[in-house]
């Protein structure tokens, strides 16, 4: 089976096929004579939304041209609602992550939030329509609920839970591995407020046989095809039946942004972001694996067995993610700051280590020579990232990178090297590295 | 990092034990610039246009490991062979056959992409802090966001 991808960059999509990028990036369609302007003017407003601005001469522009403004900032563009500091990975469908320093509240910010999507967002979303249907072969009664039943029925839980894209990190893997180059962005840990998962699913009877959940969402495949998922996946029934696995209906106090899955989402904190899924209308109770689109093939897998960096893996060698590894990042200082070498420097920032606990947080200025224990506070639930703090003295001026190592509640450390390769660049915890010139 | 790259392959050269001490052989009868020849195992270079040239005028002092083991951009390999020249004694070239030594020792070994050769890679440029020489003197101090 040949799988093409649909994550692409803008310049990637406009080099192959110029009219086709026009259609898949803004749903913009030109007129097929003069080949210039937006037809009933289909796409003109996502491409203003994006570009900040409208297109005043909107009726001469060619089809199949990247906007200036975009082609110069070689695919960095705002996103509606979004900080100005998140980095667009990829355009189609939306992918954005937060740099490290604008990470730094202990409740992450929704504009600071990063964005992952594996197809289009619905368009119309209608929160007092909206219904979830509970079914598959290990439920005992087929259910469905309005959003105002799920709200009004079960008791609400308002949690802090860190989510963190499978692929945070793969940036570093070398051979490359294909899909958006995240770097250090792809996670944050805001305050959720839903109601248990377990409560519904306990609601309908689940039987003895499941083992598995698996969601539906009303996002669009990536292709247009509307008998395609974009994506299908979930978790043992284990972890969906945990007390911190939500299904969300707002975020920080408020309702939840279009792009971060309203009006109702899984929150299945510690384990791939793509477990937690977005515009959530199905939830199956499965008596196998969950085998809907992405849950199958080398998507968010891992080799069973650790390989060689490039080697070749048969989809029978690899194994589905499950918790992500013990991570942390530095917040409080921007990468690339000038330092006094009078002065000592306060790090502050986050670390987490999926289904675990972090026990501490260490710090070095000398490339992993010597480590200094941070300050780690407990987190505010389970779930939850914690805030480490620590002080550090340079001995001379000079160039330094500050690198922060986090160790898990079983003693898993995170490495200073790029972990063990695998073919999609999954799962790099290394240690997060800030550069700091001393004067 | 090219020059990084180079000073390695610089001490590589420097340090290949047991081809030739290039460095200490005090007097040291150079070879004259028409009479290249191989004087050293030569199998293992590449085929391809320019090895008859290159194995004549690389292997009168040195192992064609020496220069197997290695890998350089057009840039890095004329910068080494001008290092020899000043150094280590390495004739005159005429204009034309260094074109083509140079431009074969870059087609069979290229420097790979640094990307593509770490377990680690750098700090990309957008995280880097200025350069020491593009500070100003007085101490500067830039406030945490």
């Amino acid at each position: 089976m040949t799988k093409k991808s649909d994550e692409r960059g803008i310049h990637d999509l406009y080099s192959e096929d110029p009219l086709g990028a026009d259609t898949k990036l803004w749903g913009r369609r030109s007129d097929p004579i003069t080949r210039r302007g937006f037809l009933h003017g289909a796409g003109l407003s996502a491409m203003g939304a994006v570009l900040g601005m409208s297109i005043p001469f909107s009726r001469n522009m060619p089809a199949g041209l990247i906007p200036a403004a975009l082609a110069d900032t070689s695919e960095v563009f705002r996103i509606p609602g979004k900080h100005d500091g998140l980095v667009v990975l990829n355009d189609r469908p939306i992918n954005a992550e937060t740099p490290a320093y604008l990470l730094n509240d202990n409740i992450t910010p929704n504009d600071r939030l990063f964005v992952r999507n594996n197809g289009f967002p619905p368009s119309e979303v209608d929160a007092s329509t909206w219904t979830l249907d509970i079914g598959g072969e290990s439920v005992r009664t087929e259910k469905r609920f309005t959003l105002d039943e799920l709200k009004s029925r079960f008791p609400k839980q308002t949690l802090q839970l860190q989510l963190e894209c499978g692929g945070n990190g793969r940036s570093e893997y070398r051979p490359r591995a294909r899909g958006n180059q995240w770097s250090t962005g792809a996670v944050g840990c805001p305050e959720w407020t839903g109601i248990r998962l377990r409560d519904v699913l306990e609601e309908c009877g689940i039987r003895d046989d499941a083992v598995y959940i698996g969601y539906y969402g009303a996002d669009s495949h990536a292709s247009g095809d509307p008998t395609k998922q974009a994506i299908s996946r979930g978790v043992p029934i284990a972890k969906a039946l945990e007390d911190e696995t939500l299904l969300a209906f707002a975020i920080n106090g408020g309702e939840i942004p279009a792009l971060h899955g309203a009006p109702l989402r899984l929150v299945c904190a510690g384990w791939p972001g793509s477990t937690s899924g977005k515009w959530i209308t199905r939830i199956d109770l499965r008596d196998r694996v969950h085998d809907g689109t992405k849950m199958t093939g080398k998507a968010y897998r891992v080799p069973c067995a650790p390989v060689a960096p490039g080697e070749a893996v048969d989809d029978s060698e690899m194994c589905i993610i499950e918790s992500m590894p013990v991570k942390s990042l530095i917040t409080s200082i921007r990468s690339g700051t000038v330092h006094p070498v009078a002065e000592a420097i306060s790090v502050g920032g986050h670390a987490w280590a999926g289904d675990l606990a972090v026990r501490q947080v260490e710090l070095s200025t000398d490339f992993g020579q010597t480590w200094s224990i941070c300050e780690l506070a407990e987190p505010p639930n389970r779930l939850a990232w914690q805030r480490f703090e620590g002080k550090l003295t340079f001995p001379v001026t000079g160039y330094y990178e500050i690198w922060a190592r986090a160790t898990d509640q079983e003693g898993r450390a995170q490495p200073m090297l790029v972990p063990g390769w695998n073919p999609k660049g999954y799962l790099n915890n290394a240690c997060h590295r800030v550069a700091v010139r001393v004067v | 990092m090219k020059t990084t790259w180079f000073v390695v392959g610089v001490f590589l050269l420097a340090c290949a034990g047991p081809v030739k001490d290039l460095k200490s052989e005090s007097p040291r009868t150079l070879p004259v610039a028409n009479q290249p020849g191989s004087n050293f195992d030569a199998s293992n270079f590449a085929p391809g246009a320019g090895r008859e040239l290159v194995v004549a005028n690389c292997t009168a002092c040195h192992s064609d490991k020496l220069v197997t083991q290695n890998r350089s951009d057009r840039q890095g390999w004329r910068e080494l062979i001008r290092w020899m020249q000043k150094k280590q004694g390495l004739w005159p070239l005429a204009p034309q056959t260094e074109d083509v030594i140079v431009g074969y020792l870059a087609t069979h070994y290229g420097r790979p992409q640094v990307a593509d050769d770490t377990r680690r890679p750098a700090l990309p440029d957008q995280l880097m802090p200025p350069t020491s020489s593009s500070l100003p003197t007085p101490v500067l101090k830039e406030k945490n966001p």
